[in-house]
C-alpha cells in the first residue's frame, strides 16, 4: 500500500471516530429516564445476563471491535471463568459491565446487560444506567479485584484507612468511627490475615504479594457485593499462594453467596474456580458450557489446541502441541470463523460465514461448523 | 550427578554459589547486614541436557542466572564452563568468552533495545566478536532468523513491530547467533500467551536437538519445567532443597516443599479434586532465613531437630537428593544430640 | 483500558498483516536500510518539522549571507538633507551636505525602496539591523547550547553510568547550580564586565559561555535520570551478556536512547536562550545597543507612542523571534518523533 494512500485512509479512520466521540459526548448529557434502563430479566436466577453485548475501540489505526456480540448468564452464586488469551476481549467484557471503559476510545456499541439488583428488586440495562447509579453499583454491588496488588493500593495510605473508606462509603447505616473500624477488622480476618490489628495500620509496601491480594479481597468485600469481578487475580502470585488465594476465594463465595465473574488465562485455575465456563476468543465466544463440558468434552478447535499446548497434560516424550500462527489482526478481522487460519480441522464451508453458536447440549454451546448437522 | 561425570561431558559446573547482598544504611551507608540471595548452590549441566531451576519469585533462581553470567558478581563459589572458572576471569578475557554462554529473559519488552533494527540486534555480538567473516555476515543472521522461525523480510523491522512471541524468538536468536554451548534462560515464557508458549518451548527443544545446547531453564512454572527439563532442580530462599532427574524427582517427589509445590499446580480437569497441601503464610525474608531447616516455619511435618541443624543433602538414589531431616537415616540420633545438647 | 492494551492491538494487527505471505518478496529488497535512512524519511513525513526547517535554512541564510548582499553595514547611519530628502552616501559633498542647518538623522523612517524596512532611533537601516541582529541571535542560540551539552552531556552521562560518589558529587553540583537566580547574577556580571573595561563587541561572547555554563544543570540531571533507567533495561544487561565493549555499549545503545530526549531539550533550548537573551538585551545587560540583536532591536519600544506609530520599529525582530523559536520546537519535535520507531508507519 502507498504512504500517501495509506495516509488518506487514516484521516477518514480520524473523522470517523471523530464523529463517534461526539456522539457518546452528546449522549453523556442526555438525562436518562427511568424507563429506559429499567428491564426484565430472561431468568429470575440470574444475576446477570449479557446480552449480545458490543464494546468496540475507535483507535488511530481503525475501529477495533474488542467485543462482537457476547452473551452469557451469571446465575446467582455461581463462579463463571472467562478464559482466553490477550486481547480476545475477556477483560473488555468485564470493563463494560462495570462501565470503566477508557472513553471515548471505547463505547459500547450494542446489545444488553441487565443486572437483577436486589437492593431495588428491579432489574437494570447496566449500559444504559446513568453514571450517578453506576457509581454506586460499582464497588457496592459489584466490585472488582485486579491483577496488580500493588497498583491497586495507594501506597501513601495505610491498609486500614484505605479500607475504611470503601467501608463508610457503602455502608450508609454504620457511622461511628469505632464500628467501621470494627468491620474493616473483620473484613481483614475474614480473608484470612492472622495479624489484622498488625495489618490495618501498614502500608501496602510493607505487605508481600499474597498478603496485598488478601486485602485487595478485603475490600471488594466490604460493601457485601452480589457479583466479584476478579481479573487474573493469581497471575502475579506464586504457585503456592496461588493455591491460598484460590482457596480463600472458594471459601468465601460459600460465605457471602456472591457470584464470581473469573477471569484468567489459565485453563487450571478456572477448572477449579468455575461452574461454567466461557471461552472467548478475538472478541467473540467460540465455546461455552459448564466447567465439565468444556474440560471433559472440549469441542471448539481452539479449546482443544488450547488444552494440549499446556504440558502438564502429556504423556512421556510426547510433543508438545501449538497452535501455529498469531491472533488475527482485531482490525481488519475476516468474515470467516476468525480461528480458520489457525485451525488444523478447517472444512470448505469454514472459508464461508462466520458460524453460529450450536447448541451440543442443553448447556454446551460451540460456535464452529465442524458440529453443523450434527445438532441435537 | 552424585559421582560427577568427568569435565568434559559438563557444559557448566557450579559449586558452591554463594551471593550476599549488603543491606546498607544511614549516610555512611555501611553495611548492616546481608540479604543471602543464593546460599550454597552446587549442581551441572551435561552437554546437550537441560536443568531445570524452579522455585517460587524471591528464592535466587534469577540471581543464580545472573551471577553465572556475571551480571552481579558473585560472593563465593565457582562456575565451571570448558574447564574455566568464570568467577576468576577478568573483565577482558570475560568478554572473549561470553559466546559461551548466553541469556534469554523474562521480559521480551525491555530486553531489546527498541532503536535497533532486528538484524542489528542479532547481529551486533556477532560482530563484536568475529563469529562469522564480515562478507557472510548477512547471510548468517538470515540464517539463524530462520531457525528461530522469523522471516527474512523482518531482518530490518525493529522490535516493537513484533508480538511477545515473535520478540521471545528474536531474543532467542540472538542468543544462538553466537554459537553458546549454554543458554541461561530466565521465565522465558511466563510473559507469553499459553497458545505461544508452546511455540517458543517447542523452538527451544527443537533447537536443542539440532544443535546440542544446554539450557538452565529457570522458571516458576512446574509443568513447563516438567516438560522441558533433565534434570530438575527446586529452590527454597537462596538453597537447592531436592535436586534430581526429572523422573525420579516428579514421580516421587520427597522434600515437602516439592510436594506442596506440585500440588499446587491447579489441573484443568474439573473432576480432579487434588488433596492440596496448602502452604501457609509467607516466604521468610532472606535478609534474616529462619536458622536450621529454612523451611521449617511453614513446614507441616517440622520436628524439633528441624528448627536447629541445616538438613543436608540425603542421597535417595544415584541422582536423587533431598534436604530434610525426614530422609535422613541418622535421624534419630541427630535429634538426640540436638535434645542433649538443649536440655543441658 | 490503557494505552499499552491498544498498543498490543496494533502490534497484532502488524504481525496480521506481515504473516499474510506476499510481502515477502517485495520487502526482502529493502534488507538493511539503515536507522539512518529511517530517520531521515520519518522526518520528511512531518509537515510541521519541514515547515519548520525551511523557517530556519531561510532565517540562517538570511542572517549568515545576508550582510554580504546587502548595500549598508550594520552602525552605519543616514541622515536627511536640508530638503527633508536623504542624503546618498555617494554624493561628493556628503559630509558639507549632512552638516548643513536644517539637516538631521533619518530616525524612524517609514519603509520605502531604499530602507525597506525603515529606519532605527539612531538613523540605522533596520532591515541590515535584522540580519546583523538574526546573526547574534542565532549564534548566541547555538553556542549556549553547545556548552550546556557539552557539559551536561558529559557530566550527566558519567553520573548515571558511573554512578557510587561520583554521581554524588556531580548531582550535588546540579543542585547548586539550579539555585542560582539567573537574571541578578547576569545584573552584576555584567557590571563586573563594565568594570573590567571589557570591549564591547566581545562582552557577548563572555556572555554566551556564561549562560551555557550556569544551564547545563537540567541537561545533567534529564540525562542521568535517563542513562540510570537505561541501565537497568534487560537489553543493557544482554549487551553486556554478549560480550559488547563498554564504548559500544555506549555509542550503540545508551546514546541513540538518549537522544531523543537530548535533541528536544536542545532545540527547545535553543529557542529559550535566545528569548533570553532577548530579554536580556531588552534589559540592557547583554548585547551593547550599538551591536544588534534581534532582543535590542525589540527594545526600540520605549513609549507607547513608538508602538503605535512606528510598528515597523518593533514587529520585524519580534516575529523574527516568534517565528525562529517556533521552528526550533517544530523541527525538534520532527526530529523526536522521527528517532522514535513507535511512530513508524
Amino acid at each position: 500500500m502507498s504512504d500517501k494512500k495509506r495516509a488518506g485512509e487514516l484521516r477518514a479512520v480520524k473523522k470517523e471516530n471523530l464523529r463517534h466521540y461526539r456522539e457518546l459526548k452528546k449522549k453523556n448529557k442526555r438525562k436518562i429516564s427511568e424507563s429506559e434502563y429499567l428491564t426484565q430479566m430472561r431468568d429470575d436466577n440470574n444475576l446477570i445476563e449479557i446480552d449480545d453485548l458490543h464494546t468496540f475501540f475507535y483507535t488511530d489505526v481503525g475501529t477495533v471491535h474488542a467485543v462482537d456480540g457476547v452473551s452469557f448468564d451469571i446465575p446467582r452464586g455461581k463462579t463463571v471463568g472467562v478464559v482466553g488469551e490477550s486481547g480476545c476481549g475477556k477483560s473488555v467484557t468485564s470493563l463494560s459491565l462495570m462501565r470503566i471503559l477508557q472513553e471515548p476510545q471505547g463505547q459500547i456499541t450494542g446489545g444488553q446487560i441487565r443486572f437483577n439488583r436486589q437492593k431495588t428488586g428491579q432489574p437494570l440495562d447496566l449500559t444504559k444506567a446513568p453514571v450517578k447509579l453506576m457509581e454506586a453499583i460499582r464497588g457496592g454491588e459489584i466490585s472488582m479485584i485486579f491483577q496488580e496488588p500493588m497498583t491497586a493500593l495507594n501506597p501513601v495510605f495505610t491498609i486500614g484507612r484505605q479500607l475504611d473508606e470503601v467501608t463508610k462509603l457503602h455502608n450508609k447505616s454504620i457511622t461511628k468511627k469505632k464500628d467501621i473500624m470494627r468491620r474493616s477488622i473483620e473484613m481483614l480476618e475474614l480473608v484470612g490475615i492472622a495479624n489484622a490489628m498488625g495489618v490495618y495500620k501498614m502500608y501496602p509496601h510493607e505487605l508481600s504479594g499474597g498478603m496485598r491480594q488478601r486485602t485487595i479481597i478485603a475490600m471488594a468485600l466490604a460493601c457485601d457485593p452480589q457479583l466479584i469481578i476478579a481479573d487474573e487475580p493469581t497471575t502475579a502470585l506464586d504457585v503456592t499462594i496461588q493455591a491460598q488465594i484460590l482457596d480463600l476465594l472458594r471459601n468465601l463465595k460459600d460465605k457471602l453467596n456472591a457470584s464470581i465473574m473469573f477471569i484468567t488465562h489459565d485453563l487450571g485455575v478456572v477448572a477449579e474456580m468455575a461452574d461454567y465456563v466461557v471461552v472467548m476468543y478475538a472478541g467473540r465466544i467460540v465455546e461455552q458450557g459448564t466447567a465439565k463440558d468444556i474440560f471433559l468434552n472440549p469441542a471448539h478447535p481452539y479449546t482443544i489446541g488450547l488444552m494440549k499446548s499446556r504440558p502438564n497434560m502429556l504423556e512421556e516424550g510426547e510433543r508438545l502441541y501449538s497452535i501455529p500462527g498469531n491472533v488475527p489482526n482485531p482490525i481488519n478481522l475476516p468474515n470467516y470463523c476468525y480461528f480458520r487460519n489457525r485451525c488444523e480441522k478447517r472444512k470448505d464451508v469454514c472459508a464461508g460465514e462466520y458460524p453460529c453458536l450450536l447448541s451440543l447440549s442443553p448447556t454446551h454451546k460451540v460456535a464452529c461448523h465442524l458440529y453443523n448437522g450434527r445438532e441435537e | 550427578m552424585k559421582n560427577m561425570q568427568s569435565n568434559e561431558t559438563l557444559a557448566l559446573e557450579v559449586r558452591d554459589l554463594k551471593k550476599y547482598f549488603p543491606i546498607k544504611k544511614g549516610v555512611t551507608q555501611h553495611t548492616v547486614g546481608h540479604v543471602r540471595a543464593v546460599d550454597g548452590v552446587s549442581f551441572s549441566i551435561p552437554h546437550g541436557k537441560t536443568f531445570g531451576l524452579v522455585g517460587e519469585s524471591g528464592c535466587g533462581k534469577t540471581t543464580i542466572g545472573r551471577t553465572i553470567l556475571r551480571l552481579i558478581d558473585p560472593t563465593e563459589g565457582s562456575a565451571i564452563i570448558d574447564g574455566v572458572d568464570v568467577f576468576k576471569l577478568k573483565k577482558k578475557q570475560l568478554r572473549k568468552i561470553r559466546p559461551k554462554f548466553q541469556m534469554i529473559f523474562q521480559d521480551p519488552f525491555s530486553s531489546l533495545d527498541p532503536r535497533m533494527s532486528v538484524g542489528a540486534i542479532i547481529g551486533e555480538a556477532v560482530r563484536e566478536h568475529n563469529i562469522v567473516p564480515r562478507s557472510e555476515h548477512n547471510a548468517y543472521i538470515l540464517k539463524v532468523m530462520k531457525q528461530c522461525g522469523l522471516r527474512s523480510f523482518q531482518v530490518d523491522r525493529y522490535p516493537h513491530e513484533f508480538s511477545g512471541g515473535q520478540r521471545q524468538r528474536i531474543c532467542i536468536a540472538r542468543a544462538l547467533a553466537l554459537n553458546p554451548q549454554l543458554i541461561i534462560a530466565d521465565e522465558p515464557v511466563s510473559a507469553l500467551d499459553v497458545s505461544i508458549q508452546a511455540q517458543v518451548i517447542n523452538l527451544m527443544k527443537d533447537l536443542q536437538e539440532e544443535l546440542g545446547i544446554s539450557y538452565l531453564f529457570i522458571s516458576h512454572d512446574l509443568s513447563v519445567v516438567e516438560y522441558i527439563s533433565d534434570y530438575v532442580g527446586v529452590m527454597y530462599l537462596g538453597s537447592l532443597v531436592e535436586m534430581g532427574s526429572k523422573k525420579a524427582l516428579f514421580k516421587e517427589p520427597l522434600h515437602p516443599y516439592t510436594r506442596a509445590l506440585l500440588s499446587a499446580v491447579p489441573v484443568p480437569n474439573p473432576e480432579v479434586k487434588m488433596n492440596r497441601i496448602i502452604l501457609e503464610g509467607d516466604v521468610p525474608s532472606p535478609a534474616n532465613p529462619p536458622s536450621g531447616c529454612k523451611f521449617h516455619t511453614r513446614c507441616r511435618q517440622c520436628m524439633e531437630v528441624c528448627k536447629n541443624f541445616e538438613p543436608k543433602e540425603n542421597w535417595v538414589s544415584e541422582d536423587h537428593y533431598v534436604k530434610c531431616h525426614l530422609y535422613d537415616a541418622n535421624i534419630a540420633e541427630t535429634a538426640d544430640a540436638a535434645l542433649d545438647t538443649k536440655s543441658e | 483500558m490503557d494505552e499499552k492494551y491498544q498498543d498490543s492491538l496494533k502490534k497484532d494487527a502488524m504481525d496480521a498483516s506481515e504473516f499474510s505471505g506476499e510481502v515477502e518478496d517485495v520487502a526482502a529488497k529493502q534488507l538493511f536500510m539503515t536507522p539512518g535512512q529511517i530517520v531521515a524519511r520519518q522526518f520528511f513525513r512531518n509537515r510541521l518539522a519541514i515547515v519548520g526547517l525551511v523557517i530556519l535554512v531561510i532565517a540562517i541564510l538570511f542572517c549568515v549571507v545576508g550582510p554580504f548582499l546587502s548595500p549598508y553595514s550594520e552602525t552605519e547611519m543616514f541622515y536627511l538633507g536640508a530638503d527633508g530628502q536623504e542624503v546618498p552616501k555617494d554624493v561628493p559633498n556628503y559630509s558639507a551636505r549632512i552638516s548643513e542647518s536644517g539637516a538631521r538623522l533619518n530616525k524612524r523612517a517609514e519603509p520605502d525602496s531604499v530602507h525597506l524596512l525603515g529606519t532605527t532611533e539612531l538613523g540605522h537601516d533596520m532591515f541590515t539591523r535584522l540580519m546583523y541582529g538574526g546573526r547574534v541571535s542565532l549564534m548566541v542560540g547555538f553556542i549556549v547550547v553547545f556548552v550546556e551539552l557539552l557539559l551536561g552531556v558529559t557530566l550527566g552521562g558519567i553520573a548515571g553510568y558511573y554512578g557510587g560518589w561520583i554521581d554524588t558529587i556531580i548531582m550535588r553540583l546540579v543542585e547548586i547550580f539550579n539555585s542560582i537566580p539567573f537574571i541578578p547574577l547576569m545584573l552584576i556580571i555584567s557590571s563586573v564586565m563594565i568594570n573590567l573595561k571589557i570591549p564591547e563587541g566581545n562582552k557577548i561572547y563572555y556572555t554566551m559561555v556564561i549562560m551555557g555554563v550556569l544551564y547545563w544543570a537540567g541537561v545533567a540531571r534529564l540525562v542521568r535520570g535517563q542513562i540510570l533507567s537505561l541501565r537497568e533495561m534487560e537489553y543493557m544487561q544482554a549487551a553486556e551478556a554478549g560480550g559488547i565493549r563498554g564504548s559500544r555499549k555506549i555509542m550503540r545503545h545508551l546514546i541513540p536512547n538518549v537522544m531523543p530526549q537530548i535533541i528536544v531539550m536542545a532545540t527547545m533550548d535553543l529557542g529559550g536562550v535566545i528569548l533570553t537573551e532577548s530579554t536580556m538585551s531588552y534589559l540592557g545587560i547583554g548585547t551593547s545597543a550599538m551591536f544588534a540583536s534581534w532582543g535590542n532591536m525589540v527594545q526600540a519600544v520605549t513609549s507607547d507612542v513608538i508602538m503605535r506609530n512606528a510598528p515597523y520599529l518593533w514587529i520585524p525582530p519580534g516575529l523574527a523571534i516568534l517565528f525562529v523559536v517556533l521552528a526550533f520546537n517544530f523541527v525538534g519535535d520532527g526530529l523526536r518523533d522521527a528517532f522514535d520507531p513507535k511512530m513508524k508507519r
